[in-house]
């Protein structure tokens, strides 16, 4: 399944870039194109073959680290997302424990207390979450902690008084504490709260709304009920049985949410000048660069992939029924 | 005296394959359900073939196979001598349907009038004429045409199966497969229904398969009854036989279920264990393990239907032996 | 005799249902608030689009140099952008945009949805597989940075923007009736029309598409919400229709370099994508309720 996926993203973006770039090293090396350098280029990305070969060594780049070149800055597309995945790893990371923050709690508190005030209240908090524009609650949380009420850092990744730690994996947090540069760590934290919350608020009714449900189907299964009858402590027998069931559907939700984060990263970065994949991604398509579209959709694709893997991994290890075969 | 047969059953099994974890696909093992096992009998042309079994005794599967819906595994029908399954278009074999679940069998995105003439549809008759037929049908089944325009919602159960009736009898079929057509309607409609069948039996000279989980329902119809379970036939015979002289152990524990005045005192075949699974079915004869006189042959070896009378086949070792 | 008797019982539980369905939305507040908004929303897009200029306050593409980045006021209600336009009379004035792409971006899913899905559930098979596969494929991907994506390929405007969502909103249809046919296809009326020797073709057309249609044309009224909400994401990156013609979220895009100096310019246009796309939202939630709720009490 996830193979077909693979496959067949990487099939529709070559086609679809073939049919709108016929030659794309003319479209690499701008309007007015050095014979030389376009021979050369046409011959290193087999461009001059029949268009099933090229397929095959785009297929081929794609797995060898060959993922073609940035036109615009000729830097290898590979390299330039090197540069800015950390950002939204990190990003997507953060948003997803707050969200699960937000949402757990607030899912278990409806199940629990289902269809009284508390209910409908949480209910209608996802409601209005998922309804609103994530560009609006990133502009009005923006507008009044970052800017009124100045809680907030409202752009960038570090303070200009702090200096960023040495380059060990990119992600800034985590080479903070290697370096044991815990002032960087914070800072950078500090600056990736709103962003990162603002993908929370946005998606936490996601969650809330898997915990409620599947909650509500534990509550009622009987053994819950016998283990309330046998006496046992009430908190004990709920945790013990209920939330580790309410875990997994949110789990399983893992891609799901990936996917949702990237997609809000597209305007989460713009908005606070974060340099992530998803502002990348905006300025490839909106420049038409057409080897970094097909170079983030395929890293997208991946990801996707990547999750879904460990959903099934975490689901089995979550639930004793399952074993991975 | 001799009548023709109308539809041949021989030899019919049907396996279902059940749903399969993840080693079962690896190791390519299929598990079966044997359905139908080894079914034979004949309908004789205007008559009506009763099929008694409990729910899961296979009889709806036997339907659909004759019907055309789904194809046996192995065996063979034939109906006026044709083979069933070697013919592309049903319709030419003149076969009808009256599924049991009237809120199911009409189509509730369609008015009566539309429901009633769909076996028309690839027809080539004007809508003058089949508007004529349509009304002539639903007044043959006991209603009036102003039902025409209504929807099935409309209607109440027993005018729901008496619409299916006139749709299974618009093209004038031949044959008919009744699949419990009366168990989902309260008992005052049923009988009314029960004699609406016969009196247009009579009139079109249609055959019949009518099967039932209800003994009383299925004597008061057929002329010939067939007791099937777990996916076999144990006894087939003319209805006064299978009365009078049930042979049988499992047909007579069928007769005793019939409904007692005083419900205290009624036996149900539940009260005789349960039904087999069919995968794991039990060696021998199927039966063995909920009849009173099994003996030791019967875990080992399936009885076969012999014959006791002209009319009258059984397959038990008890009637064996001779 | 009997029967008329059970059939007036039963016309009139069919009555009481949805009578109660309607009752329990009318008792249901907030979906009443969003029905509210719903109604007003499709009003005032049909009002405009038929008398346009003449009942805007304010004229939504003219220039008015001698009035830029007022707050809202009773002048202009919700304040006037860097060009001195009245953002009140552009909102109103990209309304029916809005509501015409959603409509079509619905219409053209549930018309793919109905085809492929029908076909998908019904045939099964090899064509099942693989309409099943594609749909993953689309489903797998973050739908807005697909309908980004094709927007940009086939270039700005609300035309392009219609058919680039459309293209990542029909697997949910395709899937929706996929899953209806399946349940259809095993109901006694199709097995009665296979006996009556109708072709596939024919008892899709007649009995699968007919029956499938309700769900899918509920769950479509509630989808639009949806698509408002995506259309607006496309448009806020410029890929809706082009200035100076007014659209939400590409004024919100105008404005939030703004956000300090004349917050209202980016936070009025948002509020208006999240206040409708938020009463298609309590509404659906509300119908949904009513119908479970009958179902349970059933």
């Amino acid at each position: 399944m996830s193979m077909f996926v693979l496959i067949g993203v990487t099939t529709l973006t070559f086609l679809i870039s073939r049919v709108v770039v016929p030659n794309p090293a003319r479209a690499w090396i701008g309007p007015k194109p050095n014979p030389d350098l376009l021979k050369a280029l046409m011959k290193k990305y087999h461009f001059d073959e029949p268009i099933y070969m090229q397929y095959f060594y785009y297929v081929l780049g794609l797995f060898t680290g060959d993922w073609g070149i940035d036109p615009y800055s000729s830097i290898p597309i590979l390299t330039e997302i090197g540069m800015y995945l950390p950002v939204t790893i990190e990003l997507t990371v953060l948003s997803l424990i707050f969200s699960m923050i937000i949402g757990i709690p607030l899912g278990v508190l409806s199940a629990t207390h289902r269809g009284k005030a508390w209910d409908n209240l949480v209910r209608l908090s996802y409601l209005i979450s998922t309804s609103i524009p994530i560009f609006v609650v990133a502009l009005v949380i923006l507008l009044v902690l970052g800017y009124w009420l100045k809680i907030f850092p409202t752009s960038g990744q570090l303070s200009l008084n702090v200096a960023r730690p040495p380059t060990i994996t990119g992600l800034i947090m985590v080479d903070a504490l290697l370096t044991g540069n815990i002032n960087a760590f914070f800072d950078n934290l500090y600056h990736m709260l709103l962003p990162s919350l603002t993908l929370a608020l946005s998606s936490f009714g996601i969650i809330t709304r898997l915990v409620r449900s599947s909650m509500i189907e534990v509550l009622e299964m009987e053994y819950i009920k016998t283990a309330k009858v046998k006496g046992l402590d009430r908190n004990k027998v709920f945790y013990k049985h209920s939330l580790r069931n309410a875990l997994i559907p949110t789990v399983t939700m893992l891609a799901l949410l990936t996917a949702w984060f990237l997609g809000g990263s597209l305007f989460i970065e713009n908005i606070f000048s974060l340099p992530g994949m998803g502002r990348y991604t905006t300025q490839a398509l909106l420049m038409f660069n057409i080897p970094a579209i097909m170079g983030t959709t395929f890293l997208f694709t991946l990801i996707i992939v990547a999750m879904n893997f460990i959903a099934d991994v975490l689901y089995a290890l979550l639930d004793p029924r399952i074993t991975l075969e | 005296m001799k009548r023709l047969n109308l539809v041949e059953v021989t030899n019919l099994t049907k396996d279902f394959p059940l749903s399969r974890g993840l080693i079962e696909v690896l190791s390519r093992k299929r598990k079966f359900m044997r359905v139908l096992d080894n079914v034979s009998f004949s309908v004789l042309k205007g008559e009506t073939l009763g099929i008694v079994g409990e729910s899961g005794s296979g009889k709806t599967t036997l339907a659909r196979i004759l019907l055309g819906l789904i194809k046996p595994n192995s065996g063979k029908v034939t109906f006026m001598g044709e083979d069933l399954f070697k013919l592309r278009k049903l319709n030419k074999l003149e076969v009808q349907a009256v599924f049991q679940d009237p809120d199911s069998s009409l189509d509730p995105m369609l008015q009566v009038k539309d429901i009633v003439s769909e076996p028309l549809l690839n027809e080539k008759m004007s809508k003058e004429e089949v508007k004529k037929s349509v009304i002539e049908m639903l007044n043959r089944v006991g209603l009036s045409e102003e039902i025409m325009n209504r929807y099935p919602f409309e209607l109440s159960g027993g005018q729901k199966q008496r619409v299916a009736i006139a749709r299974a009898l618009i093209k004038k079929p031949k044959f008919i497969v009744l699949d419990e057509p009366t168990s989902a309607l309260d008992v005052s409609i049923q009988a009314q229904l029960l004699n609406l069948l016969i009196k247009l039996q009579e009139e079109f000279g249609l055959t019949y398969l009518f099967i039932s989980h209800n003994v009383n329902v299925v004597n008061y119809v057929s002329d010939r009854v067939a007791v099937i379970y777990a996916g076999q036939l144990v006894e087939i015979g003319a209805v006064d036989d299978l009365i009078n002289n049930p042979l049988h152990p499992y047909t007579k524990l069928l007769s005793a279920c019939v409904p007692h005045p005083n419900p205290e005192n009624r036996i149900t075949v539940k009260d005789f264990g349960e039904v087999p699974s069919l995968i794991n079915p039990p060696s021998g004869c199927r039966f063995h393990p909920r009849c009173p006189y099994a003996m030791e042959i019967c875990k080992k070896i399936s009885p076969k239907l012999e014959k006791i009378s002209e009319t009258h086949w059984v397959a038990c070792h008890l009637f064996n032996k001779r | 005799m009997k029967d008329n008797q059970k059939n007036k019982e039963k016309s009139t539980k069919r009555n009481t249902f949805y009578q109660r369905v309607a009752r329990s939305i009318i008792k249901d507040r907030l979906a009443l608030l969003g029905l509210f908004i719903v109604i007003s929303f499709l009003f005032i897009s049909i009002l405009i689009a038929l008398l346009g200029q003449y009942i805007l306050p304010y004229d939504p593409i003219k220039m008015d140099l001698s009035s830029t980045l007022l707050p809202p006021s009773s002048k202009h209600l919700f304040g006037t952008d860097r060009y001195g336009r009245d953002i009140f009379s552009r909102l109103l004035a990209a309304a029916p945009t809005d509501a015409l792409v959603s409509f079509e971006v619905i219409i053209f899913s549930m018309i793919i949805g109905l085809v492929l899905g029908t076909l998908s559930g019904y045939i099964g098979g090899a064509v099942d597989e693989v309409i099943m596969r594609v749909t993953d494929i689309f489903l797998s991907f973050p739908s807005i940075i697909l309908a980004i994506a094709i927007a940009v390929v086939l270039g700005p405007g609300v035309k392009n923007a219609a058919i680039a969502l459309t293209a990542t909103w029909w697997p949910t249809y395709v899937r929706l009736a996929r899953a209806e046919t399946l349940r259809i296809r095993t109901l006694g009326f199709v097995e009665a029309a296979k006996v009556s020797n109708l072709s596939s073709y024919q008892i899709i057309l007649r009995h699968v598409i007919p029956n499938v249609l309700p769900t899918m044309v509920t769950y479509a009224t509630l989808d639009l919400g949806g698509v408002i909400l995506t259309y607006a994401g496309l448009s806020y990156f410029g890929l809706g229709a082009q200035p100076p013609s007014p659209e939400w979220g590409s004024e919100v895009f105008a404005g939030q370099d703004y956000l300090v100096i004349a917050p209202w310019w980016p936070i009025f246009p948002g509020l208006v994508i999240a206040v409708v796309s938020i009463g298609f939202a309590l509404l659906g939630d509300g119908i949904r309720d009513a119908f479970s709720k009958q179902f349970v009490s059933k």
